[in-house]
């Protein structure tokens, strides 16, 4: 697997294609030619800036890594929905935040743009894979490598995630960074040391992770109740909490749900109101087109049911609820 | 709706053959990728002798790189995702002896050596890990019949550690579930017959709640449907024997409804500008459901059962 052959192009032909390769991000994605090449430049560019720096105006100059990050943040903040969702933009973009740790020593103030920069991606393209997996990566780096930022991460997320309630990519990135653990980091750690980072020691220690597990599970409950959120995606995104507190005291929660859930079962029974779940759908007996109050409270009773039906088969907690 | 097989058919064929425009140039990187995904919709189709034969051979081996792999156009760098594609291609045309035993040894060195200490592949020198080119890694071999078992329980170990607590699997381990993700887990663990190691309950649960009220498929909770997805979940769903707990009426009435009734090929949802990935992966999934007499897919290689038959299944019985 060559290398691009840098050392045969003079400066002024290796500006050109550094040039060349940015048109071609710009039309198309997944390009991997050119993202190569395009990658290599750069590294040459950034390995001889301090010894030997280019004469051209923009890539001459110490500041070349964040224009370099510039430019990709432009793409990735595209409206081009191929752009913002590049698996390989995003890659670039892991490897320049790790050039722009590696050459930041203590001061970390640029973290909050690449923050921005994610958001803005994610607010353009809903429901964006990779930049929601970026976001993870990039918490998990932070806690790592305990690093303090001004900005709290996780009420962003939450914040993020309460204006966009169907937006899965979010609510699952949100629900795997409450339950991070210190002990599913493998993947992290391979990645780290294959950019050349070196791990740290000592091992920052949690507390009270259960709790506050606990904690977030009712204020969720009660936001989904509160809002009278319709979409599945909040719903489901509870799964995973049930499933890490299965062992834990979350009856009460339970308890409620069923609560709730018998309550509304024999409304629709005495309105003669029956339903049946299908694969991601369900079907009722009669048309309620014209009572969309009745037919949202449907479907959020139906979202509930979902969750414990789930969580009746596939956690150690057990509900009353009958599946349909 | 019927299906229209011979707009289809026409369409496919057309694709080539419009160097003037500029879409055909912008993608240029996914030709070799394309070529496999109109070859295999052909086949389904019955029409494989729609393109020529060695006019494809000819454009395959020009994309042929001198450290083994294959790019995505002459001139294009190597990587994973248009190395499986040429291969599919070759062997679709029973074409694999055009590769000298020196080109396979330099062809598997170079997808070996993608390979990193954990199992994952990268899918060429850029570094990027994703579950998609442990996959393509993995047919690549096994099409070659190069298998080991230090590459496949590699690759297996990693697939293991991708899937989440809800039966899904994602891009690396810890990434959201997605669809797509799942195939190519799946697509891995069913070649390298290490499927038992699923729990293939909770993955089948995950799976059919992608089918929602207009019978479409998404790939993950909340989305859209999208006719792509027919394949990714329908043939997940096959490979753990559970394609019954998809409705059939429902998802082929959603896939019909996304051709182009005029100039034929399928889009990603009805009304949509249809492109050959969304009609080779529609046309696939109505051939899992057995649809008319289309010819019938491979769940594990997305190649005509009948292709798929050539590659030898591992565990090996001779050297392993």
């Amino acid at each position: 697997m060559a290398n691009f052959p840098i050392a045969k192009y003079k400066e002024d032909k290796l500006v050109e294609l550094y040039y060349m390769t940015i048109g071609i991000l710009l039309v198309t994605n997944e390009n991997h030619t050119s993202i190569n090449i395009h990658n290599e430049i750069v590294s040459y560019i950034l390995k001889r800036s301090s010894s030997e720096p280019f004469h051209d105006l923009i890539l001459d100059s110490n500041k070349f890594l964040d224009k370099e990050i510039s430019i990709v943040e432009i793409l990735l903040n595209s409206n081009n929905n191929k752009l913002n969702k590049s698996s390989s933009l995003w890659y670039l973009y892991k490897r320049l935040f790790i050039l722009k740790y590696k050459a930041s020593q203590e001061d970390h103030g640029y973290i909050s743009n690449f923050i921005k920069v994610v958001l803005k991606s994610c607010e353009l393209h809903p429901t964006n894979y990779y930049a929601w997996n970026f976001m993870r990566w990039l918490y998990k780096f932070l806690k790592f490598y305990n690093i303090k930022i001004k900005l709290d991460l996780i009420n962003i997320i939450e914040g993020f995630c309460f204006k966009n309630n169907n937006d899965f990519a979010s609510w699952s990135c949100y629900i795997d960074i409450l339950t991070f653990q210190w002990d599913d980091l493998e993947f992290f750690k391979f990645e780290i040391q294959k950019f050349g980072l070196i791990l740290p020691s000592n091992k920052p220690q949690e507390s009270n992770h259960i709790d506050l597990l606990q904690r977030k599970l009712e204020k969720l409950i009660n936001w989904i109740n509160q809002n009278e959120i319709i979409s599945n995606v909040s719903y489901e995104s509870l799964r995973k909490i049930f499933k890490i507190l299965e062992s834990s005291n979350i009856s009460i929660h339970l308890n409620e749900l069923n609560f709730q859930i018998e309550g509304f079962n024999e409304y629709l029974s005495q309105r003669g109101i029956k339903f049946s779940l299908k694969n991601g759908w369900y079907e009722l007996n009669e048309n309620l087109d014209n009572d969309l109050i009745l037919s949202q409270k449907i479907k959020r009773h139906i979202n509930w049911i979902r969750l414990l039906n789930w969580i009746n088969t596939n956690t150690k907690q057990q509900t009353k609820t009958n599946k349909h | 709706m019927p299906l229209h097989k011979q707009k289809h058919i026409e369409y496919i064929v057309s694709l080539d053959k419009q160097q003037k425009d500029y879409h055909y140039w912008a993608t240029e990187h996914l030709r070799l990728n394309g070529t496999y995904w109109g070859l295999t919709a052909l086949c389904l189709l019955d029409s494989k002798d729609s393109f020529q034969k060695q006019d494809i051979v000819d454009f395959v081996l020009s994309c042929h790189n001198e450290d083994g792999g294959f790019g995505a156009f002459k001139d294009h760098d190597s990587h994973l995702l248009s190395t499986l594609s040429a291969l599919q291609i070759l062997l679709i045309y029973d074409s694999l002896d055009v590769l000298s035993t020196e080109d396979v040894d330099k062809l598997v060195k170079f997808i070996t050596s993608l390979q990193l200490e954990n199992g994952a592949f990268q899918g060429d020198r850029f570094g990027e890990v994703d579950t998609r080119f442990v996959y393509t890694a993995i047919q690549s071999l096994a099409i070659l019949g190069k298998l080991n078992s230090q590459i496949v329980d590699g690759a297996v170990d990693f697939i293991m550690k991708c899937v989440n607590f809800d039966g899904g699997f994602g891009l690396v381990p810890g990434a959201e579930s997605h669809s797509a993700q799942v195939f190519t887990c799946l697509g891995t663990l069913a070649i390298a017959n290490k499927l038992d190691l699923v729990d293939q309950e909770l993955t089948g649960w995950w799976l059919s709640e992608r089918q929602v009220e207009n019978g479409g498929l998404n790939g993950r909770p909340g989305k859209i449907p999208d006719v792509c997805y027919s394949w990714w979940v329908l043939s997940s769903l096959a490979l753990i024997n559970k394609l019954d707990w998809i409705d059939y009426e429902k998802l082929k009435k959603f896939i019909l409804d996304c051709q182009d009734d005029v100039s034929g090929g399928i889009s990603d949802r009805p009304g949509n500008q249809v492109d050959v990935f969304h009609t080779i992966f529609g046309i696939a999934g109505l051939s899992l459901m057995g649809f008319e007499d289309l010819v019938p897919v491979d769940p594990m290689y997305c190649l005509p059962v009948e292709v798929s038959k050539k590659i030898k299944k591992w565990p090996y019985n001779d050297n392993e």
